[in-house]
C-alpha cells in the first residue's frame, strides 16, 4: 500500500516528464498499477495544458479576487516579524545609494549614519521615515523596525584600526543634521521634522 | 522568529533555493527559471512592477518567477507590489485551467463543469498560497519548477470530484448494443491524437473536440485518452499494454464504454455543426 506522499510523488514525476506519450503512459501504469486511473486522468489534463495553457488572451474575470487578496494578507506574516528582517538599503548600493541621497535631498554621508543605523531611533522623524519609505519603496514599520536593530560598523575599519573595533554610540537625528554639512534649505526642512517629532 | 522568516529575508541578492527533496535530492528550477529571477532581482521596483504587467508573450515572466515572488514579497513586502503579483498569478491559474469553448447555435458556450473545475482549482491554489503564508509548504515548490504541470495535477483531483458529484445527478442510460459506429468521431479525433501527423488543424476546431471530451464521465473520457494514445482495446496474443490490461476490466466494458463515448462526442459535435 502507498503512502499518500509516494503517491504524489509518483504523480509529480509523471507530471515532470517531458513528453506523455503512448510509452511514458505504459511504463507508469506498469509500474505503479494501483495509480493507472490517476496517471490516465492526469495525461488528459496534461494534453488540455499543452493545447490550450495561455491561449486565452486578455483578463479573465476573477471575481474572488478581493476576499481571496484580503484572506492571503490575513495569513501572513505579523508586519513586525516581517519588517524585521528586511534591509531597505538592499537595493540601493552604489550609485543607486547616490540617487537616494539626491531623491531624498540629503548629503550621502546622513544617508549612510542612517544606514549604519548611528543614529538613535526614535529621535529620526516621522516625516523624513515616511519620505525614506517612500522613496526605497518600503513601508514606515520597515524602516522603523530596520532602524531599532543593533547599529553596524563597517566591516572594512576593523581592519584600519589599532583598537579593539566597539560599537560607536548613536546619535539623535537632530545632532546628525547639525554636524553634517549641508545646504541651509536641506538643513531647515530636516530641522523642522525634527522639531514636529520632538513635539509629538 | 521562525526559521522560514529568516530564510526569506529579502535583503539578500541569491534565489532561495527550494526545499522539496526528490530520491534525496532538493528540487531545482530550470536554469532558465533561476536566471529570469536573479534578472528580476536587480530591477528597480519600477522596472519590476512593468515587467510583471507586461502582457506581451516575448515578455512575459514565467509563472514560475511570479510565484516565487508571491512567496517571497521583494521590495520589503511592498504590499502594492504584492497586489500586482497575487493578482498576476491568479490569472495565470486561470489561465492554466483552460475551458474550451463550444459554438452552439452560433453562440459561445463553456461546459459548466470546466468552469466549476477551474473554480474548484483557483481555490485550492489559494489556500495552497494561504497555508504557505504560515508554514512553509512544500507542494508549491512543484509549481516553481513547472507552474502549468502543477496546476494540471489539481485539475485532475478537482475533476474527479466534481464528476463524482454529477454523476449522482446523471440519468441511468442503459447500453445499447445496437450503437452504430460513429466514422466521423473517430476522424476528429484522430486530428488530436499523439500520433496525428497531418497538417495542423484549427484551433477552435480543436478545442471543440476538446470541450466536447471534457464533458464525458471520467470512466468514458479515460478510455477516450488511451485510445488517443493509440493503445489498442484487446489485440488477442500480443505482449503489448492494451485498454483491458490497463483497466482491469473485460473486453465488453471497455467496448461499450467507447461506445458510449462516442455516440455521446457525435451528438455534441453535430449539435455544434448545427
Amino acid at each position: 500500500m502507498m503512502t499518500p506522499i509516494d503517491k504524489d510523488a509518483v504523480l509529480d514525476a509523471f507530471a515532470a516528464e517531458p513528453v506523455h506519450d503512448r510509452n511514458t503512459l505504459e511504463r507508469y501504469v506498469s509500474e505503479y498499477p494501483e495509480l493507472t486511473e490517476e496517471l490516465i486522468d492526469l495525461a488528459a489534463e496534461l494534453r488540455l495544458s499543452t493545447e490550450f495553457a495561455g491561449a486565452e488572451e486578455g483578463v479573465i474575470n476573477d471575481p474572488k479576487l478581493e476576499t481571496a487578496w484580503e484572506n492571503f494578507l490575513a495569513a501572513g506574516p505579523k508586519p513586525a516579524v516581517t519588517t524585521a528582517v528586511v534591509d531597505p538599503f538592499a537595493q540601493f548600493k552604489g550609485g543607486a545609494f547616490a540617487t537616494l541621497a539626491g531623491k531624498l535631498d540629503v548629503p550621502r554621508s546622513l544617508l549612510t549614519a542612517v544606514r549604519d543605523r548611528l543614529v538613535v531611533p526614535s529621535s529620526v522623524p516621522s516625516g523624513f521615515v515616511r519620505r525614506f519609505a517612500e522613496a526605497t519603496g518600503t513601508t514606515v514599520e520597515a524602516v522603523r523596525a530596520y532602524l531599532t536593530r543593533d547599529s553596524q560598523a563597517p566591516l572594512g575599519l576593523a581592519f584600519k584600526s589599532d583598537q579593539k573595533p566597539s560599537q560607536q554610540g548613536r546619535v539623535t537625528f537632530r545632532q546628525l543634521v547639525e554636524s553634517t554639512e549641508m545646504g541651509e534649505s536641506q538643513r531647515l526642512l530636516l530641522l523642522r521634522e525634527c522639531e514636529e517629532n520632538e513635539l509629538t | 522568529m521562525s526559521a522560514k522568516i529568516q530564510a526569506r529575508d529579502d535583503s539578500t541578492d541569491e534565489v532561495e533555493p527550494l526545499r522539496k527533496r526528490k530520491d534525496g535530492e532538493l528540487y531545482a528550477r530550470p536554469a532558465a527559471i533561476e536566471d529570469a529571477i536573479a534578472g528580476l532581482m536587480r530591477l528597480t521596483k519600477e522596472e519590476f512592477l512593468q515587467r510583471i504587467e507586461a502582457e506581451d508573450s516575448a515578455d512575459r515572466v514565467p509563472s514560475e518567477c511570479l510565484l516565487y515572488f508571491v512567496r517571497r514579497p521583494p521590495f520589503a513586502a511592498d504590499r502594492d507590489v504584492l497586489r500586482v503579483l497575487f493578482t498576476a498569478i491568479r490569472q495565470r491559474v486561470l489561465k492554466a485551467v483552460p475551458v474550451p469553448k463550444r459554438h452552439i447555435a452560433g453562440k459561445k458556450a463553456e461546459n459548466s463543469i470546466d468552469l466549476d473545475i477551474r473554480d474548484a482549482v483557483l481555490g485550492k491554489f489559494q489556500e495552497l498560497l494561504c497555508k504557505d503564508r504560515q508554514e512553509y509548504q512544500e507542494r508549491l515548490d512543484f509549481f516553481e519548477c513547472r507552474f502549468n504541470a502543477g496546476v494540471a495535477r489539481l485539475r485532475t483531483t478537482a475533476r474527479r470530484d466534481i464528476c463524482k458529484d454529477a454523476a449522482h445527478l446523471t440519468p441511468l442510460v442503459h447500453d445499447n448494443e445496437s450503437n452504430e459506429p460513429h466514422p466521423e468521431v473517430e476522424q476528429a479525433l484522430s486530428c488530436i491524437t499523439d500520433s496525428f501527423e497531418g497538417p495542423e488543424t484549427d484551433f477552435l476546431y480543436r478545442s471543440k473536440i476538446h470541450a466536447a471530451i471534457s464533458s464525458l464521465p471520467l470512466d468514458q473520457r479515460r478510455v477516450v485518452e488511451l485510445f488517443l494514445k493509440d493503445i489498442p482495446i484487446d489485440p488477442q496474443g500480443t505482449d503489448t499494454m492494451t485498454m483491458v490490461k490497463i483497466l482491469g476490466c473485460c473486453e465488453k466494458t471497455v467496448r461499450n464504454r467507447l461506445k458510449r463515448a462516442f455516440a455521446k462526442l457525435a451528438e455534441l459535435l453535430n449539435e455544434e455543426n448545427a
